[in-house]
């Protein structure tokens, strides 16, 4: 453990950045220079990555069992005495995990930020719109970095609020628009759902630390009371420890639900189809590195909770199977390209929860760090693309764009193919890690999981090469805007492409190769990310079979390849010619499953036909419109005014006296009161 | 050593004559004069508890005379508001008394 006082900087640049932007948005009502807005804000974001991989340099220069790099800044507050007095620090506290998290959010969060300096120049309509915008996205990164960087849970809190905050500001951007609008709304509730999940979780867990004596909220001091509580209740199941057994279980699935409601499974999924309302850079950081990727880090950071109880386990295990089942099925069929995308991201996701829970967060992990590249690439490739269209999101109304602009063909390849698992591309050994954590696991239903994250493989292949296939290929079926086209090739924002390309096509070869794949090539650095998690690695090579499964896996990609193949260039008319079984299915996956729909009727309606009534009637659209409230609070008003009116007589000394007589009358109470002692 | 009681005495004595002089002088400036009274009636319960700290680190402790230097920035903002209204009361009134003010 080391201390560093510069560490507190990687949230705070960009977090001052976007204070300045607000303030002075709010002071002036206008701009500054784009180009200054610009500038700082890419700056302050690479200058934070800067300072992150000097801190993991520093980091990995460390020895000891538990490497770490703190910087407390000051006490935050502390409550309570005895032994449920704590006190909680404003500190940051880098170990390997958020070392990765935090060169992940400001890695993909500089290329993102210098991509939309160059990108959104023209999109702001209004007057301070690029600083308001550049406002967000900066809080965004530094809130996800709070959350990262955070050494206690009270702190992390504080972070993840941030980030559902700069969420719903970011999908509600063009607040003008209804879709944007609702969108933004309904991100809002599912974050303040997972919020109320993760406080209700942190109080539970601290009731059961107080019952073998801890508090804090420290994720070490949370880590070691956990240890002590596993041990009790496996020297004494029943008796007097089952009532804290259930606790920490409830905990165990009160934080699983508020990972769910950050990385958007089911059934809080809904709030991520929304998000491509929102500016393309923004979704780009949402669905790779920032939002999406803050309810793994949570699971990944409080590991010990669910490792301890085989239920939760299994609970996180089919939810991220179920979503990433649900997501990839809707990306199969879905129309609009962005929205593909999310349904692509949110399965990657889900596969994530899912190598999680078969006990390997080091393959969670290094999923997460392969899908953030891709999916970012993907993402911004995809903004270009519809720009291109003039707007046209539907992928019927697009093709041939290979021909016009080959530069966004080859980042989309690129993209697509790192995601999908091509052989000795960066998605390729992630995948492989998730599924060999999944068969080497001891969940329940093993096997179905395994059968689920197959098919996940393979729809993702499928779906992200039909969106290759529909979008450059084939003749355009929209005239394109050809004044767009000279510029994206030169302009600034192409060049971050370059950089997620060369990442996400090398990236899984440099961190974490597994280890079999490194007996094979015969070099040291394989499975280096686990190491340096120094997270519990499955034996990779314990079944004997782990060759036949990258086999599998692969031959799954292959398969989806092909269909999408057949299905889009060679046979084309097989999609026409359906019987009415498929079109229901088809239907029903284009709706979404109506999930959305069901939300809406269930949630929003009643509500809706409650609270309309309400406000005209009772509350009025202004407060004096209102006949029950005014008329309330007119005889109030009136009520008081008579009573307290008698008591000014007019004469100081009197008024003086009743207040002395008030305060011997408080004193002699407390000294009544007080025990003798 | 004076004992600590006889300072919380003394203490309590003047607060108890400020808080008498607040409600029986009607005039302005013997008004003033026995808030500031209250106000030094506690400035000494104050700073014969810091004097009486227990155990060997009085000598550390600064809290009370710190809220003694406080206090008497404060009395003395009061005052210099207190006589001005006064001086604008007299000029207008030809009198300070106080329940005469209002009417």
């Amino acid at each position: 453990m080391s201390e560093a006082t510069w560490l507190r900087w990687i949230p705070l640049l960009p977090l001052g950045v976007a204070l300045f932007h607000a303030a002075f948005v709010g002071w002036f009502r206008r701009s500054p220079p784009y180009l200054l807005v610009a500038v700082l804000s890419c700056g302050a974001v690479m200058s934070s990555f800067v300072l992150s991989c000097l801190a993991c340099w520093k980091l990995v220069a460390l020895t000891g069992s538990e490497p770490a790099v703190v910087d407390e800044v000051y006490t935050w507050f502390g409550v309570g005495v005895g032994e449920w007095a704590f006190s909680t620090d404003v500190a940051f506290r880098l170990d390997p995990l958020a070392a990765v998290m935090c060169l992940l959010i400001t890695g993909v969060g500089s290329v993102i930020h210098v991509h939309a300096a160059g990108s959104m120049r023209d999109d702001f309509r209004e007057d301070a719109g690029a600083q308001r915008f550049f406002c967000y996205l900066g809080a965004l990164t530094a809130f996800a970095l709070v959350v990262v960087l955070a050494e206690d849970l009270i702190f992390l809190l504080l972070g993840w609020q941030g980030v559902g905050v700069a969420t719903w500001l970011l999908v509600g951007f063009w607040y003008g628009e209804a879709r944007s609008e609702t969108a933004a709304r309904c991100a809002f509730l599912m974050d303040r759902f997972g919020d109320a999940a993760l406080l209700l979780g942190g109080f539970l867990i601290f009731t059961v630390m107080a019952e073998v004596g801890r508090s804090g909220f420290s994720f070490q001091e949370i880590e070691i009371a956990w240890a002590e509580i596993a041990s009790a209740l496996s020297a004494e199941p029943g008796s007097s420890a089952g009532n804290s057994g259930t606790l920490v279980r409830i905990s165990a699935l009160c934080l699983l639900v508020a990972a769910a409601a950050k990385s958007a499974q089911f059934p809080l999924h809904v709030w991520l189809r929304g998000v491509v309302e929102g500016p393309v850079p923004a979704s780009a950081l949402i669905h790779s590195s920032a939002t999406l990727a803050m309810g793994v880090y949570l699971l990944c950071r409080l590991d010990f909770v669910f490792v301890s109880d085989p239920v939760a386990a299994d609970a996180v295990a089919w939810l991220g199977a179920l979503t990433a089942l649900l997501a990839v099925s809707f990306a199969t069929t879905g129309r609009e390209l962005n929205r593909v995308l999310s349904h692509l991201a949110l399965s990657q996701v889900g596969l994530i929860f899912l190598a999680f829970a078969a006990g390997m967060p080091a393959a969670s992990v290094f999923h997460l760090v392969t899908c953030a590249f891709s999916l970012a690439l993907l993402f911004l490739v995809a903004g270009s693309t519809i720009r291109v269209f003039r707007g046209e999101r539907e992928m019927d109304q697009m093709g041939g764009l290979i021909h016009q602009v080959p530069v966004l063909a080859g980042f989309f390849g690129v993209g697509a193919l790192a995601l999908s698992g091509f052989p000795a591309l960066s998605g390729f050994f992630s995948r492989d890690l998730v599924l060999l954590a999944v068969a080497n696991s001891s969940l329940t239903g093993r096997a179905g999981l395994y059968a689920v994250a197959l098919i996940v493989v393979a729809a993702t292949a499928f779906s992200v090469l039909r969106c290759f296939l529909r979008v450059f290929l084939g003749e355009p079926e929209r005239k394109v805007a050809n004044i767009e086209l000279p510029r994206l090739a030169t302009r600034i924002h192409s060049h971050p492409l370059y950089v997620l390309a060369f990442l996400a096509t090398t990236i899984g070869f440099l961190v974490g190769l597994p280890q079999f794949w490194g007996d094979v090539i015969d070099v040291q650095r394989s499975n280096s990310l686990a190491n340096f998690l120094r997270s519990p690695v499955v034996d990779e090579t314990a079944s004997g079979l782990e060759h036949w499964m990258v086999l599998l896996g692969l031959s799954m990609t292959a398969v989806g390849y092909g269909l999408a193949w057949v299905l889009y260039v060679r046979r084309p008319e097989l999609r026409t010619t359906s019987s009415s079984g498929i079109r229901a299915v088809r239907r029903l996956l284009a709706e979404e499953c109506f999930i959305p729909q069901l939300y809406q009727r269930l949630g929003a309606r009643p509500f809706d036909s409650f609270a309309r009534p309400f406000v005209s009637r009772v509350i009025g659209p202004h407060p004096s419109d209102g006949r029950w409230v005014s008329n309330a609070s007119r005889a109030l008003r009136l009520g008081t005014v008579h009573l307290l009116k008698r008591s000014q007589t007019g004469p100081l000394q009197v008024h003086v006296f009743v207040v002395l007589v008030g305060v011997l009358a408080v004193v002699g109470l407390m000294f009544l009161r007080s025990p003798a002692t | 050593m004076i004992p600590e009681h006889h300072v919380i005495g003394l203490s309590a004595i003047l607060f108890a004559i400020g808080v008498l002089g607040v409600l029986v002088r009607r005039n302005f400036i013997g008004l003033v004069l026995s808030i500031a009274l209250t106000f030094n009636a506690s400035n000494l319960a104050f700073v014969g508890f810091n004097r009486f700290w227990p155990g060997d680190e009085a000598k550390l402790h600064w809290d009370g005379q710190v809220f003694v230097a406080v206090v008497i920035a404060v009395a003395a903002a009061q005052v210099v508001m207190g006589l001005s209204v006064l001086f604008s009361m007299f000029r207008n009134r030809n009198g300070v008394d106080i329940d005469e003010a209002g009417a």
